[in-house]
């Protein structure tokens, strides 16, 4: 019940003053980015990284591409982030 | 034994001293090297005549004693008024010592010879880091333990990695969590702190100044040109900023999150230059992850075209020798100073090791002199008015966390256990790296305190401390 109030506070909040990215934009572009740089740049296991980066409630589901080192994440289909492994030293780089 | 004798016969024995310390101490330090070697080569054919031992011997102390007050006093060549004073008191020297045409190239190498040492000494050269194998000895073993114990075995926080260093020599190192020495991890906000020593590698090399306005390195509205760099350096732009992050009730009011992973993303120090003024420029302090990003962005716009667009290694974590270093940039290519910066904690440990050794690397100045000690002074606008500070026991430097009491504000030396000339980077999820230069300790921890988890930092540094051997 609590999980689910969250979400529709989550889809409320898409419509709410304050910067034009909604908070399920944000979530979305923050797992991409989090999650590419903690497979790709500090080069931790999956599942620590997808723990590493879930939020509660992990609305921001993952694709993890590992021969082109690019994460993709969507919510809701409606709102979703691209992060692509850039070079050993400049690491990710949100699309 | 006549003056002049005594004199030249004395300066000649001292110039051999000076070769033999010049070759020992060989470092990347060219300039300091070729005066040295050209200095004791215009010396000693000249000066080394006589045979008299004794008064050679009495020559060598008198000059040795009068160069180590120099560095005692802590002149430094590399200050005009100071190399001034050299040459003076060598010409005096050698007018009253020397006679006829020896007169005419002594000088000038006993100049070049004192300029060399003397400029080694404001930069002495170190050890390899971390060249010691890792053995505790019985006495540390206690210590250490317990320093383990309370980072890694605690409900109360998440270490990822420890490392603590004193003098250069690896004290203490752990690692949990699937960490490893060769490991990055997200330093968050330490980055600020990181972003800091670039911006004065580009001061040392006299690429940009302090007082210069943003307007002069980047293409920034016009009203925002009154922002100079040390109002970013020092988190006092003036700019209208939110810094909350995703545990606080809007994320969608956060200025912070909107930069990273908002509209803000592609192009962060254009973001931040849309935000209107909240106070003038210098005005006020309020910690600002937007300055910190203005601040690095303006730094890349000044070393780029001269190192290119990985300058950051080039002119910083290569020196230093750290290896597992990350800078990762928005879309427009600018590093983003905020948050970005991934490292091992040996590379973090290196990086606080430069500032335990006054920004000097291996004999070579890396950060301007004074920039240390100027990192570790409350800055001006924080004492003046501070804005929206997460936590009333922050006191703010020039992107530093310090432990200094500030009276005026009724804030008390936040840390007790650590010296208050201590720096302290700090980082999102519970990321340090304590900076002790008197003591000559550094102090890093890495970790992943959240939902609720929070590291106690001075008991930490405590334990750390008494591992290092400088707390009893």
């Amino acid at each position: 019940m609590r999980k689910a109030c969250t979400i529709l506070m989550l889809l409320v909040g898409a419509c709410r003053d304050g910067y034009s990215a909604s908070d399920l934009q944000l979530v979305t572009a923050y797992r991409a980015k989090e999650l590419c740089s903690c497979l790709f740049v500090t080069g931790q296991s999956e599942e620590f990284c997808l723990r590493y980066t879930s939020e509660d409630p992990n609305v921001a589901l993952p694709r993890i591409d590992r021969s082109r080192k690019t994460v993709s994440t969507a919510a809701f289909l409606l709102w979703g982030a691209r992060a692509r492994f850039d070079g050993p030293r400049t690491g990710c780089v949100l699309d | 034994m006549s003056t002049s004798l005594w004199f030249r016969s004395g300066l000649g024995s001292v110039s051999g001293l000076g070769l033999g310390w010049s070759l020992a101490r060989l470092s990347n330090d060219l300039l300091g090297t070729a005066g040295l070697g050209l200095g004791c080569a215009l010396l000693i054919p000249p000066l080394s005549a006589g045979s008299n031992w004794a008064a050679r011997i009495r020559a060598a102390v008198l000059h040795g004693a009068w160069m180590a007050g120099a560095i005692l006093l802590g002149l430094g060549v590399h200050r005009p008024l100071d190399a001034l004073l050299f040459v003076l008191v060598d010409v005096a020297l050698l007018a009253l010592a020397c006679h006829g045409a020896r007169l005419r190239v002594a000088p000038i190498g006993l100049c070049l010879m004192l300029s060399g040492t003397l400029a080694r000494a404001e930069c002495p050269t170190q050890a390899p880091l971390f060249g010691l194998p890792l053995a505790p000895t019985l006495d540390k073993a206690v210590p250490v333990d317990n320093l383990r114990r309370f980072a890694f075995e605690s409900d109360a926080h998440r270490t990822d990695a420890v490392v603590v260093l004193r003098d250069g020599e690896l004290v203490f190192e752990a690692y949990a969590h699937g960490f490893t020495a060769s490991m990055p991890h997200l330093a968050w906000s330490v980055s600020k702190s990181i972003s800091s020593a670039l911006l004065g590698v580009a001061i040392q090399e006299g690429r940009l100044t302090l007082s210069d306005s943003i307007c002069d390195h980047l293409d920034a509205p016009e009203d925002k040109c009154g922002i100079q760099v040390l109002d970013l350096l020092r988190w006092s732009s003036g700019l209208d900023w939110t810094e909350t992050y995703e545990e606080d009730e809007s994320a969608q009011a956060s200025s912070v999150l909107a930069m990273l992973y908002g509209e803000g993303r592609r192009d962060m120090a254009r973001f931040v230059l849309e935000h209107p003024f909240r106070a003038p420029p210098g005005a006020t302090w309020m910690y600002s992850s937007g300055d910190a990003h203005l601040m690095m962005a303006v730094v890349g716009a000044a070393m780029e075209p001269h190192h290119g667009a990985l300058f950051p290694w080039s002119v910083l974590f290569d020196t230093l020798g750290m290896e597992g270093a990350v800078f990762e940039q928005d879309a427009a290519g600018d590093y983003v100073g905020a948050s970005y910066f991934h490292g091992t904690a040996r590379d973090l440990a290196r990086f606080g090791q430069l500032y335990v050794q006054d920004g000097c690397w291996n004999g070579k100045r890396i950060l301007p002199e004074g920039w240390v000690k100027d990192a570790g002074q409350v800055s001006a606008p924080f004492s003046i008015k501070r804005v929206a500070r997460s936590d009333p026991r922050d006191v703010g430097g020039r992107s530093w966390w310090l432990n200094r009491p500030v009276p005026e504000a009724n804030i008390e030396k936040p840390w007790p256990s650590i010296p208050e000339d201590a720096l302290v980077a700090r980082g999102h999820w519970g990321q340090f790296v304590i900076v002790a230069p008197r003591q000559r300790v550094v102090a890093v921890r890495l970790g992943e305190d959240r939902d609720g988890l929070r590291f106690d930092l001075d008991a930490f540094a405590r334990l750390a401390f008494t591992a290092a051997g400088v707390l009893p």
